[in-house]
């Protein structure tokens, strides 16, 4: 057996233990659930609400299902989600390094590479296992309440939005490994994580460098089947930099003196 | 060869250093005590064997070889285990054995033998969380041996615990230092003196000391002369002659004389006691005991 799947069974049992593995996948299902039921449901909820004054009238606009979809991801997964993955992964390596089981680990001849490697291949399997689930929840009652939408394109539209998980997960890793206090690790990685997504908000040119844009990218082509302008060089930017942050972990930790016990 | 080659350790943090050329060596079999009072060094120093803290100056040989690329023939007890409580006894020894390339039918037999070692073969099923001090640092004890390491580090094993689980870690630790060779950090002297051959004193980063044990209290011990009598204090001022005397130390109606030289020193002593008519009820030659030998070097330096 090498290092990395001894390091990888240790995650694995670290998931089960702390019941990761099933509170993850349950959060995105309820948050995949959320989207499709509140649009199909909202009109008539109001309406038994009633409270509104006579002759006032409502025209909320008919959504299609794919528009439901892109709104999963958008409305659901890009806020509620985005800040799920960042608390799911804030601990990991954060707690290993400030209780000195890192050092330790690395006393037994294991390299960084295989160490952050095995968190991001345990976690990244976990987390965008739970995306992939939670949509796979939307498409269901999407297509069971409103009608169904070309599979291909569903399909495609996940998987670019995964990319963009892998880099929220990259990066709270990469904060974890520079900050000590899971506080900062969460405040920072929200904050730099929203930020990127308000950017996308205001258009232009330079949204093909942001990692955020590939919502955008994955709801065009779950709505219209297409892609927007300069699709691959974003997603070239964004596994570049997913890369980069290993990189610039396996680098920052192997320069630190580590605290130990 | 020597098994570990400690030459000229430095570290430095800044400008302060922690570290300041140390030179010592293990030779195989051999178990060693690295005594130092709090804030010493000692941490450091087993840090830097380990390659947790990088050296700023000087190097390390284990069997001859660079100590960075040896990690897996030592085994080390850190001073404040604090394993995965997620884990198992068990799971966290099949994690650590795992790590040293173990081979899954040998490390599984391993395991067993070495939870009988350490006692813990019936709660090894049980969460590390729910474990006591005591039982934390057996299993440390056990992930520190799983890969048949040719050094035993350990920091500070028996500090943190109570006389009870004290007494159970020395008993083990003798049984453990038979077949390996040890060296463990501590500043509780009477541990150094029942389980080791060899003490290295350290203080302020500084090596006082290095050798075994009878050769240490043979080289460095004074003789002291305890005079009892009643208001000795008034007498001690006459007592004092730098050429013969180290120290005089005043508990109650006893000064403890410390000499340089036992023969001068109790002809001055004898003299004097006749010359000032002295009321002595008592005169007494002791030997320093290895605690007032470190004592006096830790303060002394």
């Amino acid at each position: 057996m090498n290092h990395f799947t001894v390091l990888l069974k240790r995650e694995w049992l670290d998931a089960r233990r702390s019941y990761k593995i099933l509170w993850l996948p349950v959060v995105f299902m309820f948050l995949g659930v959320l989207q499709p039921l509140s649009s199909f449901y909202l009109p008539k909820i109001l309406k038994m609400a009633g409270g509104l004054p006579e002759g006032m009238a409502i025209s909320l606009p008919e959504l299609t299902a794919d528009e439901v979809l892109a709104g999963t991801l958008t409305d659901q997964f890009d806020q509620m989600g985005l800040i799920v993955i960042v608390i799911a992964a804030m601990g990991i390596i954060a707690s290993d390094k400030n209780n000195g089981m890192l050092a330790f680990i690395l006393t037994r001849n294991t390299t960084l590479v295989e160490y952050l490697l095995s968190k991001l291949l345990g976690h990244a399997v976990m987390i965008l296992g739970s995306v992939f689930l939670g949509f796979l929840t939307a498409v269901f009652y999407t297509f069971h309440l409103y009608q169904t939408v070309s599979v291909a394109r569903v399909v495609a539209g996940l998987g670019v939005y995964l990319i963009w998980s892998l880099f929220m997960l990259t990066f709270v890793i990469v904060m974890g490994t520079l900050l000590a206090r899971s506080s900062v690790i969460v405040l920072l990685s929200i904050l730099v994580l929203i930020l990127l997504k308000i950017v996308t908000l205001l258009g232009g040119g330079f949204q093909v460098l942001n990692p955020a844009h590939l919502t955008n990218q994955a709801v065009s082509i779950i709505t219209s089947g297409n892609m927007l302008p300069y699709f691959f060089i974003t997603v070239a930017v964004t596994l570049s930099l997913i890369v980069l942050c290993l990189l610039f972990a396996t680098s920052y930790l192997s320069r630190k003196e580590l605290p130990s016990m | 060869m020597h098994l570990l080659q400690v030459s000229h350790l430095q570290k430095k943090y800044g400008s302060h250093e922690v570290v300041q050329n140390i030179n010592f060596h293990i030779n195989r079999g051999e178990c060693v005590a690295l005594l130092g009072p709090n804030g010493a060094g000692k941490t450091t120093i087993i840090k830097m064997i380990l390659n947790i803290n990088k050296l700023t100056g000087g190097q390390i040989l284990l069997n001859g070889k660079r100590h960075d690329q040896m990690c897996q023939f030592i085994g080390y007890l850190p001073q404040h285990p604090t394993f995965d409580p997620w884990m198992t006894g068990k799971e966290l020894l099949t994690f650590m054995g795992g790590l040293s390339n173990i081979d899954k039918e040998v490390l599984e037999q391993r395991i067993n033998e070495l939870l009988d070692l350490v006692g813990l073969g019936g709660v090894k099923n049980q969460l590390i969380g729910t474990y006591s001090g005591g039982m934390k640092q057996r299993l440390g004890i056990a992930q520190a041996l799983i890969h048949q390491p040719k050094l035993l580090i350990m920091d500070e094993p028996v500090s943190a615990l109570d006389p009870l689980g004290r007494r159970d870690i020395l008993e083990l630790l003798k049984v453990i230092k038979q077949t390996s060779t040890i060296l463990f950090s501590t500043h509780i002297l009477h541990d150094a003196e029942e389980l080791c051959d060899k003490i290295l004193i350290i203080n302020q980063g500084q090596l006082l000391v290095n050798g075994s044990i009878n050769q240490i209290i043979e080289e460095t011990q004074q003789p002291i002369f305890i005079i009892q009598a009643p208001r000795i204090g008034e007498w001690t001022h006459e007592l004092v002659n730098e050429d013969i005397v180290e120290s005089i130390e005043l508990t109650g109606n006893a000064a403890k004389v410390r000499v340089k030289n036992i023969e001068r020193g109790r002809n001055w002593l004898l003299r004097n006691i006749t010359r000032l008519q002295l009321p002595v009820q008592k005169l007494e030659l002791v030997q320093e005991s290895l605690e007032e030998i470190f004592i006096r070097m830790v303060k002394s330096s």
